[in-house]
């Protein structure tokens, strides 16, 4: 029980409670069934971001292009379908995007795994890159006729309510295709062999390695994840918006790392769950999304997205370094 | 022969390697547009622009040497900025020298205070300095929107003057970056500190079994590092007479690459500050060449962050790939007499 209550899913989770409550008091207009569905909306773009970013903490690396990733294969799968004149089903569009977005996350893989390099810089150059090669190869100018199906898709909602004033409320279908891939990504890590071997590489590289892990095939593998789930992340955007902007999510990057961080994965590698990164993206939606509602100007909200991620790396540090010295250990 | 002089060798090497390229560059380039590129007039114009840069690549570089990183230079320079220009302005009605003075110490300060709390937050958090000092970048930025609402903020005209003014015919914020590099090159190079440094760069375990106070120096350099963005802030006030919070968000990147280039380890130990001087001066060249060659072009901005991206993955990739090393100590060896060749160097 006491295990329970002190794992950082759950004081995240009642920290997101308490945040809630908090902003409810304040504006009761949090409560509206139009401003939750918005902010589930929102979560959306950066949930499945942050998913495959995950994957890439636990194995031991950090990923900062994949904004840049989302972008450049949402937009090239705008221009492939806009030429083929495409009005077929959505799926097409999502599986460009997710297919661009594995070749690029195999690029940083491959630079990564097999160059030895250290994975920030690496990923900084090929944020820089693709964005560039975006703007520079592809085009700058924002594509607004999109296929009609991926029009009606973006429209298309789960649930539909109407509110006492008459203001129709709707859940977008962004929301299940992020759940989904949410849960998939869990049972994955948790039940399959690639998961377990996921958490080997990150923990402890030497060891896994030992035990006939392939070190390069798993980290190749996450990045090539990470990609996937960055261009699905692009469409899904695109879709939302009803536009391919290339200019969109920049700098988005730092949200979806701050809320992965916020949920407990540790850059270090080997941890990190599927639950933590949910409600730490919860956290920062609702919270960089509510402020406005209390009257704290949109300004301000860099400011508290830097803040939680802050406190998320310091109370487990203190933590551990507060169980490492009652367990006797000397020195760092 | 030590192996410690061995790699001093080394690295003087590699500074000769990066000297020939900034030469190669500036033959190319001039035999390219004999008429534009070789004139006082562009080549002062570089010496404006790739100051603040050049300097950001001194705070980044020198927390690299220790093992650490600092994402948040940007933020803090802006941030500085934002304070020099509010407290200048704020001063103007009295004597503008010591509006200018006051604003100047009070960037200074700003920088100072930002890079001692990273130094705080990596000395007692057993937490990665990539997400501390990300989380210090968003800190920092969002104080600054706080405080502007997103906004521009302008200097005053006689602080300008600074900005664009000359020092024995070279461009100020030139010869400030270039005093900034050696000052550092010798303070890491001789003086105790920068050896320890360097120990606590290379493997912490060395550094704790000799009772190196790790604390201590990572506070200082993280700090200097501070203070140095705050410096790059205020020329970017001085020459722009402009400061905000979305400035020079691509300026990250740039100096991480000139660190890197200039020979630094992104692991950490090794690498000479001296060399970021002529590894800024190199990617200086290449940008303006760039801009000779699209001019006109409207993409110009995104083909050299595309350049930029590849060069930082290229260099990385050279200095990683044990072939292409041999390779570079075969030139970099060649460089230096062979009279000098070191025979205590293994492989």
């Amino acid at each position: 029980m006491k295990r329970l209550l002190t794992r950082h899913e759950t004081i995240l989770g009642l920290t997101l409670i308490g945040v809630v409550v908090v902003l409810g008091i304040a504006a009761p207009r949090f409560f509206s069934a139009g401003h939750l569905f918005n902010l589930a909306r929102s979560s959306t773009v950066i949930g499945i971001m942050a998913l495959g970013l995950l994957t890439v903490l636990i194995a031991g690396g950090i990923d900062v292009s994949v904004s840049a990733t989302a972008v450049g294969s949402m937009y090239v799968a705008a221009v492939i379908l806009q030429a083929l004149d495409y009005q077929g089903p959505i799926v097409l569009a999502f599986a460009i995007g997710a297919a661009l977005g594995t070749l690029l996350g195999l690029v940083n893989g491959f630079l990564v795994s097999r160059l030895k390099l250290p994975t920030l810089i690496v990923t900084l150059g090929t944020l820089t890159l693709y964005r560039g090669a975006l703007l520079f190869f592809v085009g700058t100018n924002r594509i607004n006729d999109l296929p009609a199906q991926m029009d009606e898709f973006a429209q298309s909602s789960l649930l539909t309510l109407t509110t006492a004033t008459g203001t129709r409320a709707s859940v977008s279908w962004a929301v299940p295709i992020f759940v989904g891939l949410a849960v998939l990504l869990a049972v994955a890590l948790r039940y399959t062999e690639w998961g377990r071997a996921v958490y080997a590489v990150g923990g402890s590289p030497e060891s896994a390695r030992r035990h006939g892990v392939p070190l390069a095939r798993v980290r190749l593998s996450v990045f090539a994840l990470a990609g996937a789930l960055a261009g699905i992340a692009g469409v899904t955007d695109a879709a939302l918006i009803r536009t391919a902007d290339p200019f969109t999510l920049v700098g988005t990057e730092l949200d979806v790392l701050a809320a992965v961080v916020l949920g407990g994965a540790s850059i270090a590698g080997g941890r990190g769950t599927v639950v933590g990164t949910v409600l730490g993206v919860l956290l920062i939606t609702v919270v960089s999304g509510s402020l406005i509602l209390v009257g704290i100007p949109s300004a301000w909200q860099q400011l508290f997205i830097g803040l939680f991620l802050l406190l998320g790396i310091a109370i487990p540090a203190l933590r551990r370094q507060r169980a490492e010295r009652a367990r006797g250990v000397v020195g760092a | 022969m030590t192996t410690e002089s061995a790699s001093r060798r080394h690295e003087g090497r590699y500074l000769l390697l990066l000297l020939a390229i900034v030469v190669a560059e500036f033959i190319v380039l001039s035999i390219l547009a004999p008429s534009t590129y070789p004139t006082v007039r562009n080549l002062l114009s570089m010496g404006f622009q790739l100051a603040p840069t050049g300097i950001l690549a001194l705070a980044v570089g020198a927390t690299l040497l220790i093992a650490g990183i600092d994402l948040s230079v940007v933020a803090t320079a802006n941030l500085s900025a934002i304070a020099a220009a509010t407290t200048m302005t704020r001063l103007a009605d009295g004597e503008p020298v010591a509006a200018v003075a006051v604003a100047v110490v009070a960037a200074l300060a700003v920088g100072a205070a930002c890079g001692a709390f990273n130094g705080l937050l990596v000395s007692w958090l057993d937490a990665s300095p990539i997400v501390i000092t990300l989380g210090t970048l968003l800190l920092y930025t969002g104080i600054g929107t706080g405080l502007t609402g997103g906004s521009t903020r302008f200097g005053i005209s006689e602080f300008q003057q600074l900005g664009i003014g000359t020092v024995l015919g070279l461009p100020l914020p030139f010869v400030i970056f270039v005093l900034l590099a050696v000052g550092l090159g010798v303070l890491t190079g001789r003086r105790r500190w920068g050896f320890r440094a360097y120990v606590i760069g290379a493997s912490d375990t060395v550094a704790l079994y000799n009772r190196y106070d790790i604390r201590r120096v990572q506070l200082a350099t993280y700090t200097i590092a501070g203070m140095l963005s705050s410096v790059a802030g205020l020329i970017t006030l001085a020459s722009t007479n402009a400061a905000s919070v979305s400035f020079g968000t691509s300026f990250l990147l740039l100096a991480i690459l000139v660190a890197v280039l200039a020979g630094i380890d992104p692991y950490g130990g090794s690498g000479r500050l001296m060399g970021v001087p002529l590894a800024m001066i190199a990617i200086q060249q290449l940008s303006t060449g760039m801009n000779m060659v699209l001019r006109g072009s409207p993409g110009a901005n995104f083909a050299k962050e595309f350049a930029w991206g590849l060069l930082l993955i290229i260099v990385l990739a050279l200095g990683r790939s044990s072939a292409i090393r041999s390779l570079r100590e075969l030139i970099t060896d060649s460089l230096g007499s062979s009279a000098e060749k070191d025979r205590s160097q293994m492989g």
